[in-house]
């Protein structure tokens, strides 16, 4: 009886152990998963080319080498990651001459078909005047989830080093204190 | 006074080795100065029509004929010279194609030029190698693909100067020692086969490149969601393949990919892979292997052309082959190496790994010549049973065609016997006269 208690007590605990960790996706300390994704060509309302995560930080042969990317995670529902678009712009065209790289990443549920979704970010775009690149994935959300984690909460901005390494995450409510994102940018920029 | 001569002797050594590399240099200007005589053979069509694969041979010979120091035999210039009767007499032959290599070597060329072209999906494949006609060794080997007449026939010229040793080929990709690769296989497409024979093959595909040291292949899983996600999402209008194999490849975060097709035409199997380099969206190499045999040489086929894809020096790597055969005498002719055979079993090892040609004959003359084409992959033994099948009876020996002449005989003497029979004046009769 006692063994038998033992064994389902492991069981839950790897179990809880196990979903905790995928619930949480990516988190500071974390060396970031690269991946590419099509940018949005807003003028032409098309998908145009790959950017990559791995173009910009934590790799010896970048691209174009950044002190500091932003990750930003936005879904059309959701009014707070529109919210902050205007914010992120802000940075971005602060900081970005000094080292700052903004890329949004589009999420969608299940049932969003693409196209509409698509057409629909785009008038966000074009609405809050957004000039870094926006990314989208035709087919999967499989690079959201595993920065998101399986819950996916919404809003979601994440700062990364220029060697790759995630500074800081900031996720739901704890993303709504913009003040305290510009001091986690400025001082991982240098300023 | 001592710089000054150190300066001369500088000065000096400067210029002979100036000229040293003059010298060495003038061996090859003197090679290309040599005139060659090269043969276009006829243009391998499969499931092609005639008058394209005709078009490209045309194209072919022009374009080396436009070529300084090239004089070019074709083929239908050949079988001429074949079909002249002084020719035949000399060479022993009656215009059959064997007979071309002793009139090749007659008529002093070098070099043959051999090719074939099919269509795999939508794209053509021309694939054109040269022979030494010496020694009877494949040289330069390249595939060019297209869409139509208009594409292949723009890239001869590429090819011809690759061919020729005028330019290199494309560097291709070659995995380096110490490299580390994660990449995915993406399912094949099946042209003319079963779409499970494509699946196996791309699992085949999968374990043998996972195999080479430094390559890791992923999952097949998380490319299977992906493109059911694609398939069952309609409003993505996934019609450019490339475009959708790099957008996944960069969905899992992959450099590298492999993507390809397998298919049949008429009696050949073809293989056609690429590696692409995902970042780049370019095909840094590719694969193209076909065969006239049977089909489960795909797996062998596709083994090859995995080391192949992964540019990993497998000729050092040799294989086996282990055949039966339902006779037990004759000849087997296994690539350039023939042997008796006295058993039902041939068997070779330390074999370059490759495409071979199989030819066995059995001494008894009721069976027919066994030939096809095999592969012998890296590093393994291809174990296989030949049935080689005995010769059609002729209709005159068959059991039928005697019965139905005996009973047409029978019936033809029982029915001659009745005519006559019938024929005589019957018992009894005559003519009565009463007064």
């Amino acid at each position: 009886m006692f063994r038998k208690s033992f064994l389902l007590l492991i069981i839950v605990i790897l179990s809880v152990s196990l979903f905790a960790d995928e619930k949480t996706g990516l988190k500071p300390g974390d060396k970031v998963v690269d991946f590419g994704m099509r940018k949005a060509n807003v003028e032409k309302g098309k998908l145009s080319g790959l950017i990559w995560l791995g173009d910009y930080v934590g790799k010896k042969d970048v691209k174009e080498q950044k002190k500091v990317l932003v990750l930003n995670f936005f879904a059309n529902w959701c009014v707070p990651c529109i919210k902050e678009m205007p914010f992120l712009q802000k940075m971005y065209d602060k900081y970005n001459k000094k080292g700052l790289m903004v890329l949004s990443v589009n999420f969608r549920t299940e049932s969003e078909k693409f196209d509409p979704t698509f057409k629909k970010s785009i008038e966000i775009i074009k609405k809050n005047k957004i000039k870094y690149p926006v990314l989208f994935d035709r087919f999967t959300n499989r690079n959201q989830l595993i920065y998101l984690g399986d819950k996916a909460v919404l809003p979601c901005l994440i700062v990364i080093n220029g060697k790759g390494e995630i500074i800081e995450k900031f996720q739901g409510e704890g993303s709504h204190d913009l003040k305290k994102i510009e001091n986690v940018i400025k001082k991982a920029i240098g300023e | 006074m001592r710089a000054l001569v150190l300066v001369l002797v500088i000065f000096f050594q400067f210029f002979a080795v100036f000229a040293e590399d003059d010298k060495k240099a003038e061996p090859v200007k003197k090679v290309s100065s040599e005139k060659i005589k090269l043969l276009v053979q006829k243009i391998a069509a499969a499931d092609v029509d005639d008058a394209m694969a005709k078009s490209i041979e045309e194209a072919l010979v022009l374009e080396l004929g436009s070529r300084e120091n090239i004089s070019v035999v074709t083929s239908a210039e050949m079988k001429n010279v074949v079909k002249s009767t002084s020719i035949q007499a000399e060479m022993g032959c009656e215009g059959s194609d064997e007979c071309l290599v002793e009139v090749q070597k007659k008529l002093a060329v070098e070099v043959l030029f051999a090719g074939k072209i099919t269509k795999l999906g939508d794209e053509f494949i021309l694939s054109i190698n040269t022979i030494n006609v010496a020694d009877k060794t494949v040289g330069q080997r390249i595939s060019v693909e297209g869409k139509d007449l208009k594409t292949l026939k723009s890239k001869i010229k590429g090819a011809a100067d690759i061919l020729l040793g005028i330019s290199k080929p494309k560097q291709m990709f070659k995995l380096a020692e110490g490299e580390k690769l994660k990449i995915a296989v993406m399912p094949l497409a099946s042209r003319g086969i079963e779409q499970s024979t494509a699946d196996s093959l791309t699992s085949i595909l999968s374990a043998q490149l996972n195999q080479i040291k430094g390559i890791s292949v992923i999952s097949q899983d998380d490319i299977k969601a992906m493109l059911s996600k694609a398939a069952l999402d309609s409003e993505v209008a996934c019609t450019d393949s490339m475009e959708c194999v790099i957008e996944i490849g960069a969905s899992l975060g992959l450099s590298k990919l492999v993507t390809g097709a397998v298919g049949k035409v008429k009696n050949t199997f073809v293989i056609s892979i690429q590696l692409i380099d995902v970042r780049k969206a370019d095909v840094v190499n590719r694969v193209l292997e076909s065969y006239d045999g049977d089909e489960s040489e795909l797996q062998n086929a596709i083994k090859l052309a995995a080391f192949q894809l992964a540019g990993v020096d497998y000729k050092k790597m040799p294989g086996a082959v282990d055949f039966s055969f339902n006779i037990k005498e004759g000849t087997v002719k296994f690539g350039e190496m023939e042997a008796a055979l006295d058993s039902p079993v041939y068997a070779a090892e330390g074999l370059v790994p490759g495409r071979y040609y199989l030819k066995v004959r059995a001494d008894d003359e009721d069976y027919l010549p066994l030939q096809t084409e095999v592969y012998v992959a890296p590093g393994s033994k291809n174990v296989k049973t030949f049935t080689v099948l005995e010769k059609p009876t002729p209709w005159f020996k068959s059991w039928w065609f005697w019965t139905i002449t005996g009973v047409v005989v029978l019936g033809a003497a029982g029915a001659t016997t009745a005519v006559v029979l019938t024929q005589q004046s019957p018992a009894g009769s005559g003519t009565v006269t009463v007064e």
